[in-house]
């Protein structure tokens, strides 16, 4: 064998080679452009092999296994796209890097790309408030909301750093801005900072979008709103009447997801003078007892017409059921000595034989001091004693 | 799955067997400091390590390579792993040689389209994925010598030099009379300044080449150019 050194003597002067010959030599990179034939292997004979064998048979297992998942790209997107918060930075480096890695698919379509968005979006909405929950619990500000909060506390007390770690928060800021130059989605603009040009024209303004950073847009600029305009108006409504329609259009869990970052809960009881219903429902106020909540809130509140609108939007199969406080539309309205509102509220269906032996005490007490005021009036006198009866 | 637990039992007795054997065989009696048994337990370990991520990687190989597929070849890989049952009477099979493409009747094309979806994973340089999806095909065809000269390529790339060598071992057994496996091992060794082995290398694959009728002057002229490369930096 010859040895390192021993034939540079006898080697003829040399004229460089031709530099893809060389380049095929220097890099590990030609392979064939179709397989060769296959070549049969001699039986296994000793241990080893015997191992390899069953390595491989467990092998072929696991494969079988993975692939009764689906594998198609749509079923791979929807399995990406979170159903609940991520659980940790973890999980939620994952879900990225597998979206990340979803949009080098070579066959990827308009309609699978539009579903990777809308995932991407979601995705970065439920972290954003999983973010934000995480970091408020060490606050104990978001106590109720928490899904996990016995584990958040237990770390607390045990005094454990903070949840996202540094480092991982720079990978997860680093996927995120790579899947957003791959997804071709701007970043987040502020708002608020904008001058000149209201969010609503600066929104119009931009090119068309997918709908998930639509609805971002819309969510943000309710949050850019809620802080200078602190009432209910028509601008208010203009929105919301937009996020229904991407509601509507199927993109629910992104829109509600969206609209329940923002605290709007008491700018959705002034939205009952809209009479829009729908407004509530996105918001998440499709429980019964929410609803019941609504139509309390109206009675202490509002005046009788109000509550007509509320009703006749279609609150009126709730007039009977008991709020998130346990609490009669009808006990609420006599508690209050509102007259014309508990009548209102008879008239729309409320019974009064549900009042419980407690509430139907209380009720009846309450009507025996009303019956007593002298600045009552014949009518309402009547319907006091009509209700007296009844309950 | 009762058969999969079966057969994990069965992996780990042969793990403890094979690692004893090959303790005992690599022992030395003067070597005083460790047993064979002490070394057995570390081959253990690793050998267990190995087949975690030789079992892991398969079942990246298969997303990876899946993610190029059409639809019939997807379909034609589902139908043939849903065959898969008898894990142990299939390792018996496998120990006589059996090439697993073959045990599940997998058609020719979807090899063929499997083979592509790898070969482009590692031209468009993921390597990490490209070896996943080389592990894959070797897991169902150990015979070709395409899949484990791509498996070395893609270990060569991540800087596992020595798998990478392993592999391109395995690709020269298949094709012994090719001269590129001893090229690859060559280039390996240089990584690892291994300069004699390279050197060696490299004249079997001149050797090998000179052999093949169809040569080329030009790269004939690029292989000795490299030998006497590797010979000025083996006796610098």
């Amino acid at each position: 064998m010859t040895q390192v050194g021993e034939s540079a003597s006898i080697q003829p002067p040399l004229k460089p080679a031709a530099s893809e010959a060389r380049r095929q030599i220097e890099e590990n990179r030609a392979l064939p452009d179709e397989p060769l034939a296959s070549r049969s292997t001699s039986p296994a004979s000793d241990a080893k092999s015997h191992l390899n064998a069953k390595v491989n048979a467990a092998a072929l297992g696991d494969v079988s296994q993975a692939l009764e998942v689906p594998l198609d790209l749509k079923s791979k997107i929807a399995a990406i796209a979170p159903a609940e918060w991520p659980k940790s930075e973890k999980d939620l480096l994952s879900k990225l890097t597998a979206l990340l890695a979803l949009t080098e698919h070579p066959r990827l379509n308009e309609e699978e790309f539009e579903l990777l968005r809308d995932a991407f979006d979601q995705i970065s909405t439920m972290a954003g408030r999983s973010a934000n929950l995480i970091t408020g619990a060490q606050t104990g500000y978001w106590e109720v909301e928490i899904p996990n909060l016995s584990f958040l506390k237990k770390r607390q007390t045990e005094g454990h750093p903070p949840i996202i770690k540094d480092s991982m928060l720079e990978k997860i800021t680093d996927l995120a801005e790579n899947l957003r130059t791959k997804l071709h989605i701007a970043g987040g603009e502020s708002y608020g900072e904008v001058k000149g040009t209201s969010p609503r024209e600066k929104i119009q303004q931009r090119p068309t979008r997918s709908p998930s950073f639509e609805i971002h847009d819309l969510v943000e600029t309710l949050r850019h709103l809620k802080k200078s305009s602190p009432t209910f108006s028509q601008d208010y409504k203009a929105l919301l009447d937009e996020l229904w329609n991407h509601y509507q259009a199927g993109h629910k869990s992104t829109v509600k997801t969206s609209i329940a970052l923002l605290d709007l809960d008491e700018l959705m009881k002034q939205s009952i003078l809209h009479k829009d219903i729908k407004i509530l429902c996105l918001y998440g106020f499709e429980e019964p007892d929410k609803k019941a909540s609504l139509i309390n809130y109206c009675i202490t509140e509002k005046p009788v017409s109000d509550l007509q609108a509320l009703l006749e939007a279609g609150l009126k199969p709730q007039v009977n059921q008991r709020d998130e406080e346990k609490i009669l539309p009808l006990e609420k309205a006599i508690m209050e000595g509102k007259l014309t509102h508990a009548e209102l509220l008879l008239q729309s269906g409320a019974d009064p034989k549900l009042f419980n032996r407690e509430e139907k005490a209380r009720v009846l007490e309450k009507i025996e001091l009303l019956l007593q005021a002298p600045s009552l009036e014949a009518h309402q006198k009547l319907f006091l004693q009509h209700l007296q009866a009844a309950t | 799955m009762s058969d999969q637990e079966d057969l994990n039992k069965a992996i780990e007795v042969s793990v403890g067997k094979v690692s004893l054997a090959v303790a005992k065989e690599t022992h030395h009696p003067q070597d005083r400091l460790s047993s064979p048994e002490l070394r057995a337990k570390q081959i253990e370990q690793e050998l267990r390590l190995q087949i975690k991520d030789f079992r892991k990687k398969c079942v990246e190989g298969m997303h990876c390579c899946s993610q190029a597929l059409e639809q019939d070849a997807i379909q034609d890989l589902k139908q043939a792993f849903h065959q898969v049952k008898d894990l142990l009477q299939l390792s018996e099979s496998l120990a006589k040689g059996a090439r697993c493409c073959e045990l599940l009747g997998i058609k020719e094309s979807t090899m063929h389209s499997l083979y592509h979806a790898a070969k482009a994973l590692f031209d468009q340089k993921r390597h990490e994925e490209a070896e996943a999806a080389f592990t894959f095909l070797i897991l169902l065809d150990h015979g070709q010598y395409a899949y484990w000269l791509g498996l070395g390529h893609a270990r060569a790339q991540t800087k596992q030099f020595v798998l990478a060598i392993e592999a391109y071992r395995r690709a020269q057994e298949l094709e012994p009379t090719l001269c590129w496996p001893p090229i690859f091992i060559a280039n390996c060794l240089i990584e690892r300044n291994d300069f004699v082995g390279a050197f060696n290398e490299l004249e079997e694959a001149i050797k090998l080449y000179r052999e093949d009728k169809n040569r080329d002057r030009d790269m004939e002229l690029a292989l000795v150019e490299r030998l006497t490369f590797i010979k000025n930096r083996g006796t610098l």
